[in-house]
């Protein structure tokens, strides 16, 4: 429900702008961080609620891109994190009041409706963060379970 | 067998050769390596210098047993580590500069542009401390680079090169339970903070 907590047993996705993901020697997508607000975030960077979707977790990432609202560049990655890891870091200093809420946006004429949408509240920019915080960024980028492409 | 000198050692540069006490020409004396040749003094192959004597081991059947490497002498050796470190670095500083490439091309489309202050800082601190692995590097909205290290085992070393003279570092090191330290520093002052944290090897392939 609008202004929720989205539930710790479950996870968020967030796009990944191209300047944060980088390939390994490997070949693997590595998110080397993005999670910070940007000065438009109103320090509420937006998420999506994977589990308000039915179905595999590729079908329900899927379901995120169908319903996206920004451009997602070729090269961006779409990260997913479980809740309850991502609490753990954003909630170190309880009188921050972070946490991951359900923020459902209805359809306008332009976009379908999406029920994932959710923010972290209290985040701050990299500007901010590198006054007080350090090494959010870095720690919510430890989160990432895994990452898939921000396009089909 | 003909007795070396190093004004013979020129033309022979290239050719395999077998030193041998001088005393023991023809006899079973002791036989030393197999060396290739370089146009250098006698004195790197051999001790004794200039009066040594050799055999030609291509030219000699009796001889003609698998070849060792070439000779490498300690300044060799220094040589080719030095060659490997610096071949290592240049791939490294190839692959950033590529890197720094892909990030100006996806900047300019979010309308990010890299500052040129921060790209010269992170050239000048690899070119000063030559890692041999190449770092994430990626791209902040200020336009600053930032440099990451990073082990399977979680340890991380993270530099925002901020164009002037401090570097903002994060270091997650193992000493500290993977907690991150966080502060500024100056280009100098950075590689004694990542030894401090033993982390230096994060840098090294």
């Amino acid at each position: 429900m609008n202004g929720d907590a989205v539930p710790k047993t479950d996870h968020i996705l967030r796009y990944i702008r191209p300047g944060y993901v980088q390939t390994d020697d490997a070949g693997q997508c590595v998110i080397l961080g993005g999670f910070l607000a940007r000065e438009s975030d109103d320090h509420k960077p937006s998420v999506n609620w994977l589990e308000v979707f039915d179905g595999t977790t590729e079908g329900r990432v899927a379901e995120v891109r169908s319903r996206r609202r920004l451009e997602y560049a070729a090269s961006g990655r779409l990260a997913r994190a479980n809740v309850e890891q991502v609490l753990a870091i954003l909630q170190v200093r309880p009188w921050e009041d972070r946490n991951v809420i359900h923020a459902p946006l209805s359809a306008t004429e332009v976009y379908p409706c999406d029920p994932s949408h959710s923010v972290m509240t209290h985040i701050p920019t990299e500007a901010e963060a590198e006054l007080t915080d350090d090494a959010l960024d870095d720690m919510l980028a430890r989160c990432v379970l895994d990452n898939f492409p921000a396009r089909e | 067998m003909i007795a070396l000198t190093d004004s013979d050692v020129g033309t022979l540069a290239g050719r395999f050769v077998t030193f041998r006490e001088p005393n023991d020409l023809g006899s079973s004396g002791t036989t030393r390596e197999n060396y290739r040749l370089k146009s250098e003094p006698i004195r790197r192959y051999w001790p004794g210098g200039s009066a040594q004597v050799v055999i030609l081991a291509d030219e000699n059947p009796a001889y003609a047993q698998p070849m060792t490497e070439p000779y490498k002498g300690p300044r060799d050796t220094l040589w080719e580590q030095q060659q490997r470190e610096l071949d290592a670095f240049q791939s490294v500083e190839i692959a950033t500069l590529g890197r720094v490439g892909v990030l100006q091309a996806e900047g300019e489309r979010e309308g990010v542009h890299i500052s040129v202050a921060s790209e010269a800082a992170l050239l000048r601190f690899l070119r000063t401390n030559r890692p041999s692995k190449r770092p994430y590097v990626s791209l902040l909205d200020n336009g600053n680079l930032r440099a990451i290290w990073r082990s399977a085992s979680g340890e991380q070393i993270g530099l925002q090169f901020k164009g002037g003279p401090e570097i903002q570092y994060v270091l997650f090191c193992h000493r500290d339970g993977l907690k991150p330290s966080g502060g500024r520093a100056t280009a100098q002052e950075i590689p004694g903070l990542i030894a401090d944290c033993r982390l230096t090897a994060l840098m090294r392939a």
